[in-house]
């Protein structure tokens, strides 16, 4: 049977997990974006499911992170605003999801 | 301390390919694909039905008709689709959508080349061109299959069933010409039907979005 020192051993990752990525908004933004070449504001609202409001706060935070970038673009002769994921973001993501399946396997019980 | 059994049940991560799923269907939901194909497909079969039946040479206009399929289906994109759904571009094919797609075109070619040896020589070009156009048809049958894989919608494989059977009955009708009317126009009016069913469910299920939307997204 571990021991409480060892389940606590096995749990400390847990306090260095990535907690830009951590909140579920910001990884279902990310999530998208890793899966995309590039999108707008409306494209990833209606796949997050977000408002308008905490779509645009999240993104402020993946990009002074460095996860996403914003550029402004002709597609069709439109302007228009797209979002796309930084290579720091997609590496980001992966070591998050690499992280969090190696703690959720040396969870207790 | 484990999670309840009913909550841990399905709980994993969405993997790459299951959102890369989820956004190539969200961008193919508007039948557009179906419709533009399907005009095309129908162009195709009234070129060669003016040309072969009633010897009305379209080869002038053949070079504008994907041309204006393409135009029309960006048109329509542009102004009904993007401002209800928004706009993604997808990154490239994955390789093994790209390995299936060459397999599919390779296999289709390999058909060919072994029916014209069977026959003991070169056929003359006017003879060759029929089967050309079933292997062009065979090709789309097979990206319409891998289409239905990559978007998960169902109709896309029927499409592809329905290119498939196309083929089979025009080797089965006796004069060409017909047989190849036959088989670019069954599915050609079946995909812009399909099609335009398709998107008008969709301006349906996503009405048109408020000018404060709109403004969000510029």
């Amino acid at each position: 049977m571990p021991t409480p020192e060892a389940e606590t051993r096995d749990l400390q990752p847990l306090a260095e997990i990535d907690r830009v990525i951590h909140e579920p908004a910001r990884l279902a933004i990310l999530g998208v974006l890793s899966a995309v070449d590039s999108a707008d504001f409306l494209f990833l609202q209606n796949q997050t499911g977000l408002t308008g409001g905490n779509l645009s706060s999240h993104m402020t935070r993946l990009e002074e992170a460095g996860y996403v970038e914003v550029t402004k673009e002709f597609v069709d002769r439109m302007p228009r605003t797209l979002l796309r994921a930084t290579k720091k973001g997609r590496v980001a993501l992966r070591q998050y999801k690499k992280s969090m399946l190696h703690l959720l396997k040396a969870l207790p019980g | 301390m484990s999670l309840p059994e009913s909550e841990n049940q399905g709980r994993r991560f969405p993997d790459d390919a299951d959102v890369q799923r989820r956004a190539y269907r969200a961008l193919n939901e508007d039948g557009l694909v179906d419709f533009a194909v399907g005009l095309g497909l129908s162009f195709a079969a009234l070129y060669i039905g003016l040309w072969r039946l009633a010897g009305v040479n379209m080869t002038a206009w053949s070079g504008l008709a994907p041309i204006l399929v393409m135009l029309i289906a960006r048109g329509l994109r542009r102004r009904f689709v993007y401002p209800r759904i928004g706009y993604a571009r997808i990154r490239n094919a994955s390789p093994a959508i790209l390995l299936m797609a060459a397999l599919t075109l390779l296999l289709v070619a390999g058909v060919v080349v072994m029916t014209i040896y069977a026959r003991r020589g070169v056929r003359p070009p006017a003879m060759l061109f029929p089967w050309l156009l079933r292997l062009f048809a065979l090709a789309g049958a097979g990206t319409l299959a891998l289409m239905g894989c990559r978007t998960g919608w169902v109709r896309f494989y029927v499409h592809a069933g329905v290119v498939l059977v196309s083929v089979l009955a025009s080797l089965a009708v006796r004069n060409t010409s017909y047989g190849l009317t036959l088989m670019l126009g069954l599915p050609g009016i079946i995909l812009l039907a399909t099609g335009l069913v398709v998107f008008g469910f969709f301006l349906r299920r996503h009405p048109k979005p408020t000018p404060e939307a709109m403004h969000a997204n510029s």
